[in-house]
Parts: structure tokens; C-alpha cells; sequence
């Protein structure tokens, strides 16, 4: 039990593999160019490039398919304003993971200008970063939202097509309602419960 | 009544076209005819108002936001328009008071809240 | 010699999703392909950061026609990331659904390369057999598309003697006409002439780009991710098919092939499911970060999550089929002819609104 003035540690994350699955992490750029061109002559298959907001660093992984039924993955930080390198040489179909990496994310890769899935007005904005709010955004855009008008509910809004509905209803005004009355209903109907699992069937 | 295209080819061409000839159209125009949906099929929420105990469960699990339960006002209010029937609510609630049922949404001018 | 720049634009007859291609023209072959992407992109990954139970209900929404994989897939996830267990009824009422969009998937796509070409007729007879396909996914769900099937622990609802019954002999009679249909179309001189030797993809190529699904196995490579044993798989003895070829015909070809070996197995799993569970609830946290993948009717789909302790996940990253099999048209379509190249990238069955999510 943690005092109210100290922190809580942060939970180190767990990391599930399948048997045989591999996460690698290289130290510095050097050993990871090393990692890349040992997947690139194994003729291994780039899968997807994932980018992970962590504050003042980013997280990068690379998942490579070894086509024996087992995955590779390398785990590099870096940082957003240093320029890191393209794998676009080796891998041609890096260019469009790169460029969502670059754009979503603002990591900054060399030769990659990072203009693929956001429109012009949204130039200079990294929306996947934590410090960006979906709905700031929108109200600034489209202004706050309206509430709409209530209507009292119909007979037929209180139907279900089980058929057996028509006989319990209440009259129109089932709105007020005695709260005792019902939690003394509760108490009553408390001996038999439901079964906990349903099968799902109405 | 399925119409399986295997059945079918074993006529000739003119049988085929006469036998067609006087049949009645298949498009179905809802609401003249009504819509044949399965048991399972999920439509809108119904809501027992005797069952229900305003604790707000359903509201708080809703992914689209589309419940309002007020326990100060007394008042449960729904957006049928916002639903996509996720039957989520249905999960949740203890009391089995609220239900998502085999009905067909139909088509509205203006979006209009429900207060059950 | 002049040179002219056509779009493919946005809007186009045969285009289901908007895409922007901008073709160099040098008197009707094609000598500079370059491409835009951008008109379907909604944050998806970015909404689904909140508690994974309503996070389902968006990852569903990313596409309408492979909705039930995009849902399973980011569910295995989960159960990879929190070790949660799984009953054995469950595996295969899962498998049957994923067998059952594949179908419907092919079909589709099936009556939408007739019609680019311009054959409309097939188009409407393979949309036909369809409707009851989908008939059988409303019955076993409750929807046509976006299930609201798979769960975290299990499945949402059973399947009994009589629906089982009913399945298999609609399978049936939607796999004899299916066959005929398909037996009519083989012959038929405009469409070999169309699709034959056009858009030809050998296997250095489909290997350097890092091309995936059928379009893959039309080449010759045997290669799926059902072999990796997800689900009811590594039960029911799958192998892979082929096609040899790697033009349009090709990939049509194998697509048809791929629809009656699903009909297999959906016949398989019925033969060996047994009575049981279907589901056993979880509630809590997610503590941990996991990859998953699958077989989606389009190719591979791989989700990433990572999870910090509460029910909010921290991460989620999906990447669709599509995004990888796009850079190959970047080399495929030079020196093409002008009236081949819609039919070309239409045949690598493209899903624009999974690739930008």
C-alpha cells in the first residue's frame, strides 16, 4: 500500500509471446543496422511499423514475419527531433508505413516527406501524440453540440415483439415512480435470481 | 421460400419466362409489407420501467453515449438515432429491466429523444 | 512525344472506396504511376484508447465487409495480452463465422470484377447466392454486418441442431450454383480474353514488395496464416491452395477455389463440434502487450496492443491487408495499356477504408 504523498510505481509491462516469438532491442543505431540486414538476408517479410508515444521519446517496432509461423520484433526508442534512417533501400514497402509513422506521429525519416492520410489544414498537427484532444478539435470546428427534443415514450416504443409485453404495461404516465415501493419490490424478488449465464437466446 | 438457382434451370427458356410472367414482385416496401427479421435480429431498446432501479449501468457501458439516466429528476432518457444496438446494456443490467428487441428502426425526419 | 496525365480519380464506377492514381500517358501505355491516399481516414486507432469492452464495438466499424475478422482478431489480441481461457465450442462457432465472411467476401468481389469488366449478368447471379449467405450470418447473429459476435472469454450466442441443419443444406444449394456459375464463366471468350496475360506478377516481384493474401497464392507461393493453427484450425488439417499464372485470371481463379474450400470447412466443423460452454465471462484489467494475426478474405491482418493494468488500453495499431499490397501497382502497372488498369487494381481486391482506418 502505497502512502498518499509517494507515487506509485509504474507497472512494468508484460510482454506475451507465441513459442518461438522473439523481441529484440538494440542499443544503438549500429546494432540495430545489424538486426535489419540479418532480416534482409534471411529474405525475411516486413510486416508493419508501430509507433508508441512515451513523452519526451518515442517507441518504434518493426515486425518482421520469418515465414516459418514465427514473428521478429525490434524495439528502438527515438528521438522526435533527430532524423533516424529509412529502410526504404531494403524493404520498398516501408515507404507507406514510414510516411504514416512520420505524419501521425511526427518522427522525422530521412528522404520521407510524410504528407499520406491527413488533409492540408491539419498540416503540423500529430494527432496519435497524448497531448492532442479529439474533442477540443471538434468543438473548435464545428461548434459545441445541441441537445435534442424529448418526447414522452408511446405504447408502441414500449413494445418488444415477444408478445407478452401488452398485458404487463403500465398507462402512459409510468414515469413517477415510489423509490421505496420498487427497492421493496427488489427485496422481495431477491431469493430467486436469475441464472448467471445466458445463453443469449431472446 | 428459399429460390435456389440449381431448381430452377431445369426449365426451358419460354416455361421459365411464363412461369415468371405472373408472379408477384419481390422488392418488399417497408411499411406496406412488413420486414421478415429473424429471432435474433437487434433492433431498440425497450426499457421495464418497474424493474429498473436507476443505478446507471447501462449508461456508463453504452459505447455510443446514447443513454441519460438522471437519479435527482427521475428520468431515463434514450436516443434511438445514436444506438448501435450493441446489446451491451443488456449485459450489464442486473435487474434484466432493460431489453434490445426484434424490431425494425424506421426512417424519421428530426431526431427525437426518448423518455421512458 | 507528348505526355499526358490522366486521374483514376477519386470517384470512379468501378472504385468502391475513393483512391487518386495519376497515370502518365504516352500514347496509351502508362509510364508514371504515382498515387494519393487520405479520403477515408476517421481515427479509429486513436478512438479505440478507451475501455476495451466499448473498444470492439469501434475496432468493428473499420470496415463493412471483413468486419467479423477486424473484431476477432483484436478480441485474440486481448486474450493473447491477458492470458484469458477459451472453451472449445467456442474456437469453432468462431471459425464458422470467419469461414462464412469469406464467402460472402469472395462472392462479392466476384460480381464486382464481372462488372468492371462488363459483364453484368454474373455480376447479378453471384450477388444472388450471396443474399443467402448473409441470411445465414443475420440468423446465427443478429446482423448482417458488424456482428457484436466475438467476446473477450467466448461467443454471444448458440448454435443449435435445427439452425445447424438448415446452414448445411443452404450451403449446399449455394455451392451447386455457385459451380455451375462458375463452370458457364470459364468458358466464356470475353472474359478469358480480358483477363488472361494481363497484369502479370512473377515471385521475385511478389517477394521484394512484400505482397500478401490470394494475390500471393496466385503466383504459386504457398503461404496462409491459417497454417499458423488460430482458433479451430490446427483441428480441422488445412492446407493452402495455389494457382499458378500471376495475372487477373490467376487471381480470379484462386478466389473461387479459396469459396469451396471454405464450404469444406465449414462442413468439417459441424461434423466434429461437440456440446459445451460457449463462453466464460472476464472482467478486468489488461496488463501486458501482445501481436495477433489473421486471415482476412483480403490477406493478412495484424493487430498490436499494449495494455497498462486498467481496462484502458494504451495502444492499439492495426494495419489492413491492403496497406501492404499497394507499392506493387507502383511497379506493376509500367507499360501497361490504358484500358487494362482499372481491371488490374481492382483484382488485388482493394479494402481503401480498412487501409486508412
Amino acid at each position: 500500500m502505497a502512502e498518499p504523498s509517494i507515487p506509485p510505481k509504474p507497472k512494468e509491462i508484460v510482454t506475451r509471446t507465441a513459442p518461438g516469438e522473439v523481441y529484440d532491442a538494440p542499443k544503438d543505431l549500429d546494432e540495430f543496422k545489424t538486426m535489419v540486414k540479418k532480416a534482409y538476408k534471411n529474405g525475411w517479410r516486413l510486416m508493419c511499423i508501430t509507433s508508441i508515444d512515451k513523452g519526451d521519446r518515442i517507441e518504434l517496432i518493426y515486425h518482421f514475419d520469418t515465414q516459418k509461423f514465427l514473428l521478429y520484433h525490434i524495439r528502438y526508442m527515438v528521438d522526435p527531433d533527430v532524423e533516424h534512417v529509412s529502410l526504404v533501400d531494403m524493404f520498398p514497402s516501408a515507404f507507406v508505413f514510414e510516411n504514416e509513422v512520420s505524419e501521425l506521429m511526427g518522427v522525422k525519416i530521412k528522404g520521407i516527406a510524410g504528407k499520406i492520410f491527413l488533409s492540408k489544414d491539419m498540416e503540423g498537427m500529430h494527432p496519435l501524440r497524448k497531448s492532442f484532444k479529439i474533442e477540443e478539435m471538434l468543438v473548435k470546428l464545428q461548434g459545441p453540440e445541441e441537445p435534442h427534443p424529448i418526447k414522452k415514450a408511446t405504447k408502441e416504443d414500449r413494445m418488444g415483439m415477444d408478445g407478452k409485453k401488452e398485458e404487463d404495461l403500465k398507462t402512459e404516465d409510468a414515469c413517477d415512480f415510489d423509490e421505496e415501493e420498487v427497492a421493496a419490490k427488489g427485496k422481495k424478488d431477491k431469493p430467486e435470481k436469475a441464472p448467471k449465464k445466458k445463453e443469449g437466446d431472446e | 421460400m428459399l429460390q435456389l438457382h440449381g431448381e430452377v434451370i431445369k426449365m426451358s427458356l419460354i416455361s421459365y419466362s411464363l412461369k415468371n410472367l405472373f408472379k408477384k414482385p419481390a422488392t418488399i416496401i417497408d411499411p406496406y409489407r412488413e420486414l421478415k427479421t429473424p429471432d435474433r435480429y437487434r433492433g431498440v431498446l425497450v426499457l421495464d420501467r418497474d424493474k429498473c432501479i436507476l443505478c446507471g449501468l447501462c449508461s456508463k457501458a453504452c459505447p455510443a453515449n446514447c443513454i441519460v439516466v438522471d437519479r435527482v429528476a427521475k428520468t431515463y432518457v434514450y436516443n434511438p438515432v445514436k444506438c448501435i444496438a450493441c446489446r451491451r446494456c443488456q449485459d450489464v443490467c442486473k435487474k434484466e429491466a432493460v431489453k434490445i428487441v426484434n424490431r425494425v428502426r424506421g426512417p424519421v425526419y428530426e431526431i427525437e429523444c426518448i423518455q421512458f | 512525344m507528348a505526355r499526358t496525365i490522366v486521374p483514376f480519380g477519386p470517384q470512379h464506377p468501378i472504385l468502391a472506396e475513393p483512391v487518386r492514381y495519376k497515370l502518365e500517358l504516352e500514347e496509351e501505355t502508362v509510364v508514371g504511376v504515382d498515387f494519393e491516399l487520405g479520403w477515408m481516414h476517421r481515427g479509429i486507432e486513436k478512438g479505440a484508447e478507451q475501455d476495451y469492452n466499448k473498444a470492439i464495438f469501434m475496432c468493428e466499424r473499420v470496415c463493412g465487409i471483413c468486419s467479423g475478422v477486424h473484431s476477432m482478431t483484436f478480441v485474440g489480441c486481448l486474450e493473447k495480452a491477458g492470458d484469458i481461457p477459451v472453451p472449445d465450442r467456442a474456437h469453432y462457432l468462431r471459425t464458422i463465422l470467419l469461414e462464412l465472411e469469406r464467402i460472402h467476401s469472395h462472392l462479392l468481389w466476384v460480381g464486382i470484377a464481372a462488372d468492371a469488366v462488363g459483364f453484368q449478368n454474373l455480376f447479378m447471379l453471384t450477388w444472388r447466392e450471396r443474399e443467402h449467405v448473409v441470411d445465414l450470418m443475420e440468423a446465427m447473429t443478429g446482423n448482417r454486418v458488424n456482428h457484436s459476435y466475438v467476446l473477450p472469454g467466448g461467443v454471444r450466442g448458440d448454435v443449435d441442431e435445427k439452425m445447424a441443419k438448415h446452414a448445411l443444406e443452404v450451403l449446399g444449394a449455394v455451392e451447386a450454383s455457385a459451380k455451375y456459375v462458375a463452370d458457364q464463366a470459364s468458358h466464356d471468350r470475353t472474359l478469358i480474353n480480358r483477363l488472361k496475360g494481363v497484369g502479370i506478377m512473377d515471385k521475385a516481384l511478389c517477394q521484394r514488395y512484400g505482397v500478401i493474401g490470394p494475390n500471393m497464392r496466385g503466383c504459386g507461393i504457398k503461404q496462409d496464416c491459417r497454417c499458423d493453427g488460430y482458433e479451430a484450425y490446427k483441428w480441422l488439417d488445412f492446407e493452402p491452395v495455389t494457382c499458378d499464372g500471376g495475372d487477373n485470371w490467376s487471381r480470379v481463379l484462386i478466389r473461387v477455389l479459396e469459396t469451396f474450400q471454405s464450404v469444406e470447412l465449414i462442413k468439417k466443423c459441424f461434423k466434429q463440434i461437440e456440446p459445451g460452454p460457449i463462453m466464460e465471462e472476464f472482467k478486468g484489467g489488461i496488463d501486458g502487450e501482445a501481436a495477433y494475426r489473421c486471415e482476412a478474405p483480403r490477406g493478412e491482418l495484424f493487430y498490436f496492443i499494449r495494455g497498462n493494468g486498467t481496462k484502458s488500453l494504451e495502444r492499439v495499431k492495426i494495419r489492413a491487408p491492403t496497406l501492404s499490397n499497394l507499392m506493387v501497382t507502383k511497379e506493376l502497372l509500367l507499360g501497361e495499356e490504358f484500358a487494362n488498369i482499372p481491371v488490374t487494381i481492382l483484382s488485388f481486391d482493394p479494402c481503401f477504408s480498412c487501409t486508412e482506418r
